[in-house]
């Protein structure tokens, strides 16, 4: 049991990182229908822009970290405007090779800037273990894990309070709705992309400060993909709850699947992928899904 | 208040929808824009309130001019802050979100403030409020034409286009709709442009009347002339010289609806 905790405890603190980035890719497919492709690669940029600011120009990790949101924000509008607004109207299958687009350029840019090194940031967190119910912890697990719940608190309590939030989730039921009531939708759009950005980037800081800064933080940002949709591709509360149970399965799974690993390689790496695929058979919508509301 | 010139709308930039429609709505009061399905109407009401555009259509000639200004080249959001706000037709209600989220989801633009509104609007609909924290997309039919005028009553516009409030609502709840309509226009002093199907509604709740066919006004004029206006009665109200109620199937419907589009 003790081990099983000391497994699972870093597996969900990894599991709310991977609930931040799909949080990110629930944003934007809410609220402008796209799916981005690219989302993992800003989780890789987020942590380099981190990385650059902090150790590269020396400025103080926290403001390292609230400059790097704060400009990955800004990185989201700007694509929105520049590419993914010219393209409204335009079939899916467009829009989506445009953020497939994105995820190359973002891949190759961090390639040609950084190379495949590991990196890591300066440490900012207090590095003791904690006794969790008589386990040892390494804090930085359990501070990783609050971080990404103040940012996901936050972003949920903007949906669910803020007028801009409010009329951002009008625009997921119905936009042209929102319009006549003076809804700003084209702006809103920037927004939801420039939050989702900005979520991302918090998440590829926080997976910096658990394993390593490096070129593969990319790709782990795709494990967001199986948490979005067991979570529902529509909900925000659904990708956090999705990224745990991803981050805590896998972890569990690393271990106590090991022995299968001679005859299945990388079962740790597949074991999402499974668990998505038996969700889906029960649940085709995700665990928390929107359907339309039907009433009898 | 409000003078649409002559105004052409296209779809996609082939389909000619409305030849050149010419209406008004004054100062305070209630416009009725009747006709029969496909003549126009909603088109009419979008191209004023700029939601047109994001069905790829477009004003192609003439103008719209709402209190001296041009706004058939501004977008939707422009004009809701000009203070015109469409009801659009078939209660298009933000179906996940709760009675008080959709009131609120128009936002601010005149910087008022929200509780203010939310007491207006609930004295008008006192039924809303008690259903404040529900998902709307569970409400009634009538509560959801409710919530739709209600929300558009949130930005407290100088003009409201109602897009057949009465579609497929108990006569008795309409009723009850169109005499709040008649409130909101006397104790906000709002004008309202009304679209409906249903002439007999459209013409008791109003002062002037246009009648729409296949993209041109066919008719307009004072509603007690409207109502005595033999082609109207056959067409519209249901009715012949004798009163009784007159079978679709008449031989004369095709020739006299020829003679308004000559
Ligand atoms: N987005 C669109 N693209 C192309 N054609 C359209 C579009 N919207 C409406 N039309 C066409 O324009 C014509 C008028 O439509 P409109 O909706 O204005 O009629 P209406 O008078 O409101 O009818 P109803 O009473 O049935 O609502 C119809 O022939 C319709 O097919
Ligand atoms: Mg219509």
């Amino acid at each position: 049991m003790m081990e099983f905790l000391s497994v699972l405890i870093p597996g969900l603190a990894v599991g709310a990182i991977y609930g931040l980035v799909a949080l990110g890719f629930v944003l934007i497919f809410k609220c402008s229908g796209v799916l981005n492709i690219a989302q993992g690669q800003l989780v890789l940029v987020g942590s380099f822009i981190c990385y650059t600011l902090s150790i590269q120009l020396g400025i103080p990790f926290y403001l390292a970290l609230v400059l790097t949101l704060g400009m990955s924000y800004l990185f989201g509008v700007l694509i929105e405007v520049v590419l993914l607004r010219p393209m409204v109207g335009q079939p899916v299958l467009s829009v989506v090779m445009i953020t497939i687009a994105i995820f190359f350029i973002l891949s190759s840019l961090v390639m040609i800037f950084y190379g495949a090194t590991y990196y890591n940031y300066p440490t900012y967190l207090p590095t003791e273990k904690v006794q969790v119910a008589g386990i040892a912890i390494a804090t930085k697990y359990l501070w990783c894990f609050i971080l990404a719940a103040v940012l996901f608190v936050g972003v949920f309590l903007f949906f669910r309070f803020t007028n801009q939030g409010i009329a951002m989730r009008s625009i997921a039921d119905d936009e042209m709705a929102a319009e006549s009531l003076g809804v700003n939708v084209r702006r809103l759009h920037g927004v939801a992309w420039g939050l989702s950005f900005a979520v991302s980037a918090g998440a590829g800081v926080l997976l910096g400060t658990v394993m390593t800064v490096y070129y593969g933080l990319g790709f782990i940002g795709l494990k967001a993909i199986p948490a979005v949709i067991v979570g529902g591709l529509e909900s925000l509360g659904g990708a956090m709850v999705g990224g745990l149970i991803i981050g805590g399965l896998e972890a569990v799974a690393g271990v106590y699947l090991a022995p299968l690993s001679q005859f299945l390689g990388g079962i740790k790496d597949v074991f999402p992928y499974v668990i998505l695929m038996l969700v889906l058979l029960v649940k085709p919508y995700g665990l928390f899904g929107e359907r339309r509301i039907e009433r009898i | 208040m409000l003078v649409l010139n002559s105004i052409e709308v296209m779809y996609g930039g082939v389909l000619l929808i409305l030849k050149g429609i010419s209406i008004q709505v004054p100062e305070g009061g209630i416009i009725a824009l009747l006709g029969s399905n496909g003549a126009g109407k909603s088109t009419t009401l979008k191209a004023i309130s700029g939601l047109l555009k994001s069905e790829e259509g477009a004003v192609t000639d003439g103008s719209i001019i709402f209190d001296g200004i041009r706004i058939d080249n501004k977008d939707a959001y422009q004009i809701v802050k000009l203070g015109i706000v469409q009801v659009m037709e078939g209660r298009r209600i933000f179906e996940h979100l709760t009675t008080e989220e959709n009131l609120r989801a128009g936002g601010q633009s005149d910087g008022g403030s929200i509780n203010r509104k939310l007491d207006m609007v609930y004295s008008y609909f006192p039924q809303l409020k008690k259903l404040r924290n529900q998902v709307s997309g569970y409400l009634s039919g009538g509560e959801q034409q409710m919530l739709v005028i209600g929300r558009a009553l949130m930005k407290h516009p100088r003009l409201l286009l109602l897009d057949e409030p009465s579609l497929g609502l108990a006569p008795r709840l309409v009723e009850e709709i169109l005499g709040i309509v008649k409130r909101i226009n006397e104790d906000e002093k709002t004008a309202i442009l009304l679209v409906e199907q249903n002439a007999t509604l459209g013409l008791e709740a109003s002062s002037y009347g246009y009648v729409m066919e296949n993209g041109k006004v066919v008719l307009d004029g004072p509603v007690d002339k409207l109502k005595a206006n033999e082609d109207v009665k056959e067409f519209y109200l249901g009715l012949t010289e004798v009163g009784k109620k007159k079978s679709y199937r008449d031989v004369k419907h095709y020739t006299r609806r020829k003679r308004w589009l000559a």
